[in-house]
Order: C-alpha cells, then structure tokens, then sequence
C-alpha cells in the first residue's frame, strides 16, 4: 500500500498494516527529520524490520540528500533476513512503478562469503582471514607478479582488474545473491562487498562492524556522515560495547606473544642483513599515516576510532618506540612485566592509572609509547611483511591493552583472578582489562552520525539506553500491542502443585522440591502444549546441574515419553544440528523440547514462531552472576557515573533477557503462543514493570501468581480457544489496518490538530515557538496513537 | 462345455492330480478340465465350497486346495504356467469372495431366506460363522507343507490376512464384534433391530462400511517405535531374584540409544554370542551399570561391553569435531554468527562457561546423549535429512516463510460455489414468508388503505411541548410479547428430565431401531429390492403397533406430563413412519405380488 505521512509517499509491500508499524514510522520520520537519535521499542513479532525499511527507504528515496541507511543487526540469520525484506521491498516498489536505482547489500565474514577452493572449507573464521590474507597482502601479490612461484587468489585477482561499480549493477543483493554473483563473475565476494559499502545507499551487517574498533576502522569509517544509522534488536547493545573493549590476558596469551616477539626480531634481524630500505622508511610511514588519519577526521570524512584517540595524532612518536628493533624490545619487556603480575596468587583489582605507575616503577615504561603500542605494531607487521597474521593475534592482543589501558584512566578496570573458578585449586591467571563505560565505543558512531536509531522487542526501561550510552534521544516511544484476540498468555508460575514456592535464587535452586517443581511444569507443558515447547535456564551451569538432577530423578524419563529433547551445548554447530533436529520433530509428530540457556546462543536470533514454538518457559530469572568481579566494578561504576541503582541494573538486564527469549514465541498477530514465567519473584510489581509494556500489558492479575496446576488450567484453556479459526475481518480497523483505516486515521489526526490550533499558539506563547512544535509533534504521533486501544 | 449363462471369470493353467488341464472359475462353480478334454472333471458349486488353502508366497509350488462341504473332499491344483501366481491371486481372490458373501448371509441367521445353502450354521446371532470356520481351518487334515494353511488362530498378524481367503470374512466378524463391544448405543441398536430381526445382520452393517473400514484402519495402523528414553527397570521376583525383559522394542531402544551396543550386537550376534547371552553379559556389565545410574560398580572386565563403554564415552566427551552444517536451515545455523565476528578478547564467566565444572562433565555426555539419541529416533521414522538438490532455491524459500506476514496480505477471496437458482421468482416468495396473512381482508378497498395512511401521515403533528404519554395498553401489549419471548426462550422441559430413565433409555433406542428401519425403508424402494422393502414395512409397522404403543402405555401410566412429552419424542418418527407408509401403499404393488 502506498500512504503519505506528512509529506512522504511510503510504499509498504503488504495489503495491509498493524497499527503498531504505522506509528512506528511516524516516530521514526520524526526522529529522521529531527536529524536526532530515537530509541524505538516495537513489540516483537508485529514486523519492525519490514517497517522500519520501508519508511527508511521511502524516506531515502525521497529526499535528494539520499542518506544512506546503515542498518545493523545482532546474528547472521537475522541479516539474512532483513536482506530479503529489503530485496522483497524494493521488489515492491519497481512493481509500484518506481523507477529508482537502489544498490543494497549485506556483509559477514570471510568464511561465509569466501569461494577459495580450498579456504572456503574452513571451518573456523580465524583461519579463513588468515589463510586469505596470505593469498592477497599486497608484497604477496607484488611478489607473484614479479614473477615469483606464490601462490595468490584468482579471485581476488579478477576483482583487482576491474571496476567494483561496472561489475555490479543496482540491486539488491542477499549473502547468497553476492556470493553468486561472485561465482559468476569469479571475484571475491567478499572484497567486493567491501569496496561496494562506500557506494551502496543501503548496508546491512552486523554490530560489530560498527561498534568494535578493531573492525570498525577497516570497513566502517569512511561511511558517509549524514547516514541513517540503525541498531536492531540493540536490546543488548551496551555489553556489545563493552566486549568489545574489554580484553583477557591469560598465560597461554602471552606465551604466544613471547614467542610472536622473538620471531619479529628475527625477521627484523634478516631484513636487516639484506639492508632493506624498508625499515629505514618506516618511520616516515608511521608519521605520514598518523597525519593522513588526523587530517581525515579534521575533515570529518572519516569516524574516530576509540582506540586511537584524537590527541594522540597530535603528539609525535615517542623516541623509544620509533626505530623497529626498539619497540620490539619495548614490547617484550612489557610482556615480561604482565608475566609476572600474573604470577600473583591473590586477587587484585586495580584502575588503569595505578596499574601504569606500577608499570613505571618497575619497567620506567612511560604512557606514552604505550598509547602508540597497536598502531606501531599494525605498521611493524605491514613492513616486515608477515603472513600468517592468525600466529600474532596474542601479541596484538597484549598491544591493544597497552593502547587502551594508558589512553583511558575512567571507565576501565583491571582485574587479576588467579583461580578460575571459587572451589578450583590449581592456579590459572586471567588478568581482565574491563570496559565498565558503555559509551565509549558507541561515542564515534553517536557523534559521526546524525541519525541513530536503537531499537528492538525489548527495551525497557527506555530511559536506560540514553543514561549508559551516554546519548540524548530526541524520540524515545515503546508501543503497546493491539490485538482483537488475546493471542498470547503471559502467566507467572510461583509455586508447584505442591504449593512450595520456586525460584532460582541462589539460596533455592539446588533444592530437590524447587528442582522437581521446575520439572513438572515441564512435564505438565509437556503434556497438554502440541508441537515445540522452549525453556530455557538463566545459565548453562545451572541447566547443566538441573538436567542432571532431573535425570536422577526420572522427571526427564517422564518428558520423553510425550516430546523428543533436544539441548543447547556450548558447540554452535552442534546446537545447529540439535536446533535443525528440533524444527523438523516439531514438523512432524508429537513436536519437541528444546531446553536452552537465557543468555546463550539460541536465545539470541533463533525464532520460535508458529509451531516451533507454542511454549516458552522462562526457568527462573536469568541474573547474571553477581559474585564477578567485573560485573561489581560496572555496577559501582553505574551507580558513581549515571546514578543507576545496582539493583535496577541486574533486573534490568536480568528481564531483557527474560523478555527476549520469551518474545521470540510470536510472529504477527495470527500466531499465538504461552510466555510462561516460571519464579517466584515474578509475581513482584518491581520485576514486572521492567518487562516490556506489550508483554507487561497483557499479564492479568488472574495469571500472576499461580501455581503448577493452576498454570495448566488456564493454559490448557488458552491453547484451544486459540486453536480456533480465525476471522480476518474481526480484526481490521482494530488490530490491523487497511489503507482505508489508515487515510482514516490520519484526517482524524488532522481536524484534531486544527482544533487544538488555539492550544498550538497558546504554547508558542508559554514555551517558544521550537518547543511548542516539539510537542504538537508529540501530541501528533504518540498521544493521538495511544487513543487507538 | 459350459451350462447356459455361465461365464469365466478366471483362469488357470493346472496340473490335478498330475495331469495337466485348466482351471476355470465361473458364476456358479469352480471347474477343471483336463488337457484335451470337453467336460469338466471336476466341478465344484459355490455353494458346495467349504474352505481354500493356498500356498505360501515363495514356496516352491504355487497350489491351490479348495475343501467341500461333503467330507473329506478335498482338490489340489497345482499352477504351473508362468504367470502361475497371478492367475492362483485371481481364482483365490474369487473364492474368498463367495466364501465370505456366505458366511455374511449365514450370519443373517435364518432371517435371511435368500437361499436355502446348507449353512455352516444354522443358529442366529451377533456372528456365529466366524467361529465355526475357524474350527474348520484347524480341523483335522489340514494340509502340512508346502501347502501351509494362512489361516490360523488369531493372533497380530491375523489382520493382515484380511485379503487371503477366507481370512477376510473373519477378519469383518472381528471387526464387527469389536465395534459392537466398544460402542454401547451400536450394540443396543444392533440388539434392537437384528436380534429383533427387523432387518438381517447384513444389512445393518451395509449401511456402516465407513465405521467398519475406519475400524479396520486403524486395526491395522502399526504402532510406531516407542520414542521415549528408555528407563530399565528390572522386575523382581519373589525370591529377591531379578529379571529384565527383553522385548523388540527394549531392544530396539537400547540400540537407539547406545550405537556402540548396536555395533557390537551387528558384531557378535548370532555369530560369537548367542543373542540370549549377548544380552546377559550386557546386564552384568560395567556399561549397563554406568549408564543406569552414572556409577560403574565392580563388574567383572567383559571385553565386548568394555569397549563399547569406551567407545561411547569417547562420542559424548566432546563435540564431534567436523560437523556437516551444508543441510540444515541457514536460520538455525549458529556458526556463521559466532564465526562471523572474529574472537571477542573475553572469556565468558563462569556460569556461562559450560563444561568446567565436575557437575558439567556428567551432564554434558548426558546432553550429548539426548541430542544424539533424538535425533536417530527422528531419522528413524521420517528419514535422514538429505542435503537440498537445489540449496539456492530451497533456502531462499525457508527465509521467505520466515519473513513473509500472511495476516498483513490481502487473503485471496476461497473459491465459493455460487448458488444457481433456476426460478428466482419463486425462490424470493417463498423466502418472503406468508402472503396470505397479509393478504387484504374481503370488502375493504385497498384504496381506502392507502387514503387513511396517507391522512394519517400528513395530518401528523409533532407536539413537542407537550409531555408525551404512552397509552396504558401499549404497555400491556409489551409485556405480554416480552413475557411470550420469555416463555419461548426458556428450555421446554423433555422426557430426560421427565421420564424415568429406563423408559428414556427404551425410548432412545425405539426411537434409533424406528429411524434405522425408515433409513433401510428408503433405500429399499428401487424394485430389485422388492423383498426387503416388504419386510421392512412390516418392520415398521411393527414398531409402530407394537413398541410404540408400549412405550406410551408405560408413560401413561406415569401421567399426563410423562405422556405428552413421550408423544413429543415420538412425534416426528411417528409421522416418517406414517409418511413412509403411505408412499408404500401408493406405491405400484412388487412384480412379486403380481405372479402371485
């Protein structure tokens, strides 16, 4: 259908449309227009990717600035995905008559894109890089050219001979599309996606290549200024963050680095005898390029990248660090000095800056030089020209803490654990360098970009993403669910049949009685629930224990009998076969179980929808595990810097993750499923409000606080009522809208506007004429929204 | 040769009593003629057949024995040609066919005056042929091999016999008595009308084929392998002794669950170990012990189970190394995300880092386990996944279910057959309800009608200022119509709650057998049927005189209520009845009656 808010024409490729995606793009042409940020929470499954590309692209479409749309999402699944939306969408608009060029693509790894004969069959990413990077590094290629017997990639080859933009005509292409397109014309698809990023108006991959600094700075800092930034299912996008600042160092680590150390002074000393100018121009090289990426981000044409801050282009290169042989020997004597502090057998946990006083004090290793450590290092591995760059991910490893830790002395923490775990008894040191600050790696995207929009299913409290990434949201909207049949059941199980209360709480979770109650309310859903039943556990050890304990006492024997099992394991591809395994019992037959783990892989991505899943069992809350050390520091640092209460915090995060494995069970308003939360402290206001209000807004006083029995009364009850047919026209006008309903709507919203034209003015005079735009605006989108339900 | 009107139906080529000839199956009997012969030598009626043997499949002859009634009359006839089996199928399928129409019209029992064949038996009930053939299958002289009677006790496979001889028409009576037993209201109505003889036991069950074929369906469903983790629990005995079965299906499911005691069992049985034994050393080993309750006791060193153990424990240690992830659904593919962004520097925390602990190292065997074990009961029943012919299109299409929201499209308008009216003009009145109420009463003008309306509405004048009052019988009149709608609404009390619950019961089923015979009543009115429709107006009549007139003198003498709603019941099967009957009276009298 085709529909105009304001002024734009937006094409939706459906019939019709939800109520909840029609004021979601008003917010989101509000945000666009704002030039400002939005965080956007859209109940799960009511099609937030389909909307929000439609307005997006109509958007882009048109205006003549064209801003490019950078749309992020977690898994791979899930680009592919919103890659096929995308080419379903434009698909829609040529049939609509429009007559529009629009290059979009997505981009993964190496190892899922790569054609290489014999690379492709890598299975594992690292490899896949670096075996690639030994075929195509420019001094290999120089050196097959000139004639030597090196091995290179015919298809990296092919793609240097032409032009990427003459090779590639506008469309859209999927992973699968660019990989064939690959195949057709021999070129590297992968490299080819690359070149194409600049070029593309829209770009679809995941959050780390945004996000992660060490990724970010190869492919994503040249995206153009004015781009549209969006960060989907970004309810997790704050430990993103700080993962992706935040490193281990462990004994092997720097073994490796040791050994990474002596093999560079040796090839230093090799180049040496050949007298190579190659060193020797180093220097100039470092310089130069320090100067280029400041010039560069002067010119604003680039993003910052937080692992090398600004002030650090303006500085010259420490004298110790500059010639190779030095920072070699720089290099190793840090790593002798991080030897030795994980030598120390208690814990220790400490802030960057005393951590580099004691560096000092021991080494005299100066900030400095240690700042410059990641950029030098990258620069040292070009000119000594090494392959195998797999070989010195520890090193580089060690010379990222280096940088990080003496560039911020605020947000980071160290922390050295000498045991692995409470009751181990053999020594094995990990010293974490944590990012407790959130903000700092999403810092650049927020300032280079003017549009960034963060959504998902599950955001709430919405007030929480602006605090800890340190942004001001100029849209900030959670919507609530219409829907003309209940269709799904959110109930809070608090007590077995036998009326002893459940929880996971640390003090009760081993307990036989809370064990075995957990048990029946699986064998209980087991038995009255048809085709696929999803539960999951608030973390793999305690799935671990509890399905061991569940074992012994029979109750697992009990759910065989009515549904196959199948388990999430730590092995992603195992999980794969077991996952794949579940789909296909639930296709036939009596359907499955599939337990999982709240925080692990399949709780993120992995749809439940229709019948592969009629249940969802939250087992306890999935808190994370409040005796880490880290965890502490960033509660500490949260509570000092934002103000946010520790125990708002784990709730918070505890409840996200509860919220979105749950709402993975619904997809569109015809599907129906049971969100059952199996715990005790559920039944509490202060847990609850947390939750989503489209999941909050549903949950009756009736089905909170129920126990085993009860739960399967109504479920029971539920589940055939829902089984009926149902009416389409039932639902139109209410929870779904046609074009009409829509045109409707929107006059509806206009004579309202005119008559409060007399309030309009009033405000001008009470607050100005910008506020008071602001919040007619407001009234326009959300107020006039929430009168529908 | 032949008689007039005789037709073959099937042929053979034969060998009787060594000598070469054709068997020929006609309308009226089985016959043989010999090789260059005119005249049958053999020649057996339908009727006069009692029982066929044939042989097994695979055996080395293909026979045919077919029993008379005469005793000890017995023919073999060997098929020799080279399509011997299909021409024996043919005959044999023909025979089956008779034997069974008899047996279904002895059990009609003497009700059914059809023919006057000697029947197996001559009592009358529910199916007493079924058991006097069996009898005759298990009598003495039952041929040994090769000729191997398919007929025997019943036993599992006896349902699949249902095409061989006349295995079918045992089968139909099981059926039937099974039916019967498990459906009360059947048995009542079976009673009412059969035992009544009001109609023949075949033509009760003519009218239910779909009930006996479901039956049968799902008789014959195999029950698929049990899916459920098998849990051995050992029976003990009264002297402390402890026994396990051995079933299939434990079999079975330990080989599901355990493959390197499947490899084993392919290894050693019947070879090296018998199979009693092989399970024997299997309950008195390290393994079953360990895998029964995690704890391996002292059991002696048993080389075979030992290394099974081994072997198992080496698959559930650790993940499989090389895993093929081309077949499954790239949406479920997990490793192109956690291959897709290269090593976060961190390691997880410990309650996320699974198998650390000593706890996870026994539960993770145990996951794998389940994992594994539910998967081969998957590949057991639908098949093994097969890798996708063509992986573009397939893919794509898995990805387009996902995205695609059906309630978001236009649903394309269900085809609807449209209602063809041939005479709307006839349709529409008689849709329109009553005309004749409506209708002008004599000696009023319409046109007077039409001036008073019209009066009427233009000298109408709308008081506003005046208080409006509502006449006092406007009000009565409303009340009365709410008071009838009230009445109308309210559920009519019925004979359940008024009738004693024997008599309800009587006259439920009276009610039943009455519909029952009308039904019969009604398909019996094309003229072949002369007969039975005959007898089923006397079975009406029947119900009407008698058991009716029963039931209402029973009620009666309950009351008048009793009666009244006794009569209410009754009501409608009474006026088919008496429609029934009328169209039987005008009816043109049966040809019967007319050579008469």
């Amino acid at each position: 259908m085709l529909f105009h808010i304001d002024d734009l024409p937006v094409y939706f490729p459906y019939d019709r449309i939800y109520p909840e995606q029609y004021a979601y793009m008003c917010s989101l042409k509000q945000t666009l227009d704002a030039q400002g940020h939005g965080v956007l929470e859209m109940p799960s499954g009511t099609g937030k990717t389909v909307s929000l590309l439609s307005l997006i692209v109509s958007y882009q479409q048109h205006y003549p600035e064209k801003r490019k749309l950078i749309y992020c999402s977690r898994t791979v699944p899930e680009i592919e995905k919103a890659l096929a939306e995308l080419k379903r969408l434009v698909e829609y608009r040529k049939s609509c008559g429009l007559n529009e060029t629009i290059l979009g693509l997505g981009l993964t790894s190496r190892r899922n894109l790569c054609l290489h004969p014999s690379v492709s069959k890598e299975k594992k990413g690292k490899v896949v890089d670096a075996r690639c990077h030994n075929l195509t590094a420019p001094w290999v290629r120089e050196a097959a050219q000139a004639g030597q017997d090196i091995e290179t990639c015919s298809f990296y080859e092919e793609l240097e001979r032409g032009d990427v933009r003459e090779l590639v005509p506008d469309a859209i292409y999927t992973l699968d599309d660019i990989k064939e397109l690959g195949k057709a014309k021999k070129t590297c698809p992968y490299y080819m996606a690359r070149r194409l990023l600049s070029h593309a108006n829209v770009i679809i991959y995941s959050y780390h290549y945004m996000l992660d600094p060490k990724i970010a700075d190869l492919i994503s800092k040249e995206l153009s200024k004015d781009s549209i930034v969006v960060f989907d299912e970004a309810h997790n996008i704050d430990n993103v963050c700080i993962d992706s600042l935040s490193l281990d160092i462990m004994r092997p680590t720097l073994e490796a680095s040791s050994k990474s150390i002596a093999q560079l002074s040796e090839r230093i000393e090799t180049m040496k005898q050949q007298g190579s100018e190659k060193l020797k121009n180093e220097y100039e090289k470092l310089v130069q390029g320090l100067q280029d990426t400041l010039a560069a981000r002067d010119e604003e044409s680039i993003m910052a990248n937080p692992a090398l801050p600004d002030d650090l282009l303006h500085e010259a290169v420490p004298g110790n660090i500059r010639k190779a042989e030095h920072f070699v020997a720089f290099l190793k004597r840090f790593n002798e000095y991080l030897k030795t502090r994980l030598r120390v057998l208690n814990v220790t946990a400490e802030t960057p800056s005393s951590f580099l006083r004691h560096l000092k004090e021991i080494t005299f290793i100066e900030r400095k030089p240690l700042q410059f450590c990641a950029e030098r290092l990258s620069l040292l591995t070009r000119t000594l020209e090494l392959n195998n760059l797999d070989d010195l991910a520890s090193l580089q490893r060690v010379a990222a803490l280096a940088t990080l830790v003496a560039t911020y002395d605020k947000g980071f923490m160290l922390v050295l654990e000498p045991y692995e775990s409470e009751n181990a008894t053999v020594p094995n040191p990990i010293l974490r360098f944590a990012c407790l600050d959130a903000s700092i790696a999403i810092k650049p995207v927020f300032e280079r970009f003017s549009s960034v929009i963060i959504t998902s299913g599950t955001l709430s409290p919405l007030d929480m993403y602006p605090k800890i990434l340190d942004f001001k949201a100029t849209v900030q909207e959670s919507y609530p669910m219409t829907l003309t049949r209940n269709c799904f059941l959110p109930m809070v199980i608090t007590r077995g049949s036998d009326q002893v209360a459940i929880s996971s709480k640390f003090e009760v979770r081993n307990d036989p009685a809370v064990v075995r109650n957990f048990g029946n309310i699986l064998i209980e859903f087991g038995k009255i629930v048809p085709d696929g039943i999803v539960a999951f556990f608030p973390s793999y050890l305690y799935m671990e224990s509890i399905i061991a304990m569940w074992h012994e006492m029979g109750i697992l024997t009990e759910a065989w009998k009515t549904k196959l099992i199948f388990v999430e394991t730590p092995d992603s591809a195992e999980t794969s076969i077991a996952l794949d395994n579940y789909r296909r019992a639930c296709e036939n037959g009596r359907g499955a179980i599939l337990l999982a783990v709240a925080r692990g892989k399949v709780s993120e991505g992995i749809d439940f929808d229709h019948h592969y899943g009629r249940a969802v069992v939250m087992f306890g809350i999935p808190y994370q595990y409040t005796e880490s050390r880290i965890l502490k520091a960033r509660l500490e640092f949260l509570r000092d810097e934002h103000r946010v209460r520790e125990n708002d915090f784990l709730t918070f995060d505890a409840l996200r993750h509860a919220a979105q494995c749950l709402g993975r069970v619904l997809r569109g308003k015809t599907d129906y499923g049971l969100m059952v939360f199996a715990d005790r402290r559920y039944a509490r206001q202060d847990k609850r409000s947390k939750l989503p209000k489209w999941i909050n807004q549903y949950i009756t006083d009736t089905s909170v606080n129920l126990s085993t029995d009860m739960g399967i009364a109504i479920a029971k009850k539920f589940l055939r009522s829902m089984a009926q047919p149902l009416e389409t026209q039932a639902q139109l006008g209410v929870s779904l809208w046609t074009l009409d309903d829509v045109l409707a709507r929107q006059k509806a919203q206009k004579e309202k506007l005119e008559r409060v034209g007399g309030v309009h003015q009033q405000l001008q005079q009470q607050y100005g004429a910008v506020e008071a735009q602001r919040m007619m605006q407001a009234r326009a989108s959300g107020d006039v929204y929430m009168e529908v339900d | 040769m032949w008689e007039a009107g005789e037709t073959v139906a099937a042929q053979g080529v034969t060998v009787y009593r060594k000598r070469p000839g054709f068997l020929y199956f006609t309308n009226r009997r089985l016959a043989w003629v010999p090789e260059g012969g005119l005249a049958p030598t053999v020649s057996v009626k339908h009727d006069e057949i009692k029982v066929q043997y044939v042989s097994q499949e695979g055996a080395t002859s293909t026979t045919l024995r077919v029993a008379e009634f005469k005793p000890d009359v017995k023919h073999t006839f060997q098929f020799t040609s080279s399509s011997a089996i299909q021409e024996r199928e043919a005959i044999k399928d023909l025979i089956s066919h008779i034997i069974h129409d008899r047996l279904l019209r002895a059990s009609a029992g003497g009700a059914s005056s059809a023919n006057g064949t000697p029947g197996p038996s001559g009592g009358s009930g529910a199916s007493p042929g079924a058991s006097s053939v069996m009898s005759d299958a298990s009598a003495p002289g039952t041929p040994k091999a090769p000729l191997q009677a398919r007929m025997g006790g019943l036993g599992p496979a006896g349902l699949r016999r249902g095409v061989n001889g006349a295995g079918s028409v045992d089968v139909e009576m099981q059926t039937r008595r099974a039916l019967l037993a498990q459906n009360r209201e059947l048995s009542l109505l079976h009673t009412e009308l059969v035992v009544g003889k009001h109609i023949s036991e075949n033509e009760f069950w003519e009218t239910r084929k779909s009930l006996l074929r479901n039956k049968a369906a799902i008789d014959q469903q195999q029950k698929g392998q049990s899916s459920a983790w098998l849990d051995l629990k050992p029976q003990t005995g009264e002297s402390n002794d402890v026994k396990y079965v051995m079933t299939p299906q434990v079999i079975h499911s330990v080989c599901q669950q355990y493959p390197s005691i499947k490899r084993a069992y392919d290894q050693f049985v019947p070879d090296k170990l018998s199979e009693a034994e092989f399970w024997k050393r299997y309950f008195q080993s390290r393994f079953f012990h360990r895998s029964r309750s995690g704890r391996g006791a002292n059991e002696p060193d048993d080389e075979i189970f030992d290394k099974a153990l081994e072997e198992d424990e080496e698959e559930t240690k650790s993940a499989p190394k090389r895993i093929k992830l081309d077949h499954i659904n790239r949406l479920v593919d997990l490793s192109t995300t956690e291959e897709d962004h290269l090593e976060s520097y961190l390691t997880p925390d410990g309650t996320m880092n699974a198998g650390k602990t000593k706890e996870s190292k026994e539960a993770m065997p145990l996951i794998r386990r389940f994992n594994r074990y539910a998967q081969r009961v998957l590949n057991s029943t639908i098949g093994p996944k097969r890798p996708f012919t063509g992986p573009e299109s397939l893919d794509m299409s898995g990805v387009e279910r996902a995205i695609v929201m059906e309630d978001l499209q236009e649903q394309k308008e269900s085809s609807k057959i449209v209602l063809n009216i041939q005479d709307t003009r006839r349709y529409f009145e008689s849709q329109g309800g009553d005309m004749k109420s409506s209708k002008i009463p004599d000696g009023v003008d319409p046109e007077d009608i039409l001036k008073h309306f019209y009066r009427d509405y233009t000298s109408h004048e709308v008081v506003l200022n005046k208080p409006f009052v509502i006449p006092e019988n406007t009000f009565d009149m409303l009340m009365r119509n709410v008071k009838s709608n009230r009445a109308k609404l309210l559920p009519p009390k019925d004979g359940s709650q008024l009738l004693p619950p024997h008599l309800y019961q009587e006259a439920l089923s009276c009610h039943a057998a009455g519909n029952e015979i009308l039904r019969h009543f009604w398909a019996s009115t094309s003229m072949d049927k002369a007969a039975k429709h005959l007898r089923m107006i006397e079975s009406l009549k029947k119900i009407r005189d008698e058991n009716v007139k029963s039931l209402m003198i029973q009620a009666s003498s309950l009351g008048t209520d009793c009666l009244d709603s006794m009569k209410m019941m009754l009501k409608p099967m009474l006026n088919s009845i008496q429609k029934a009957l009328k169209h039987a009276d005008s009816r043109p009298k049966p040809p019967v009656r007319k050579l008469a």
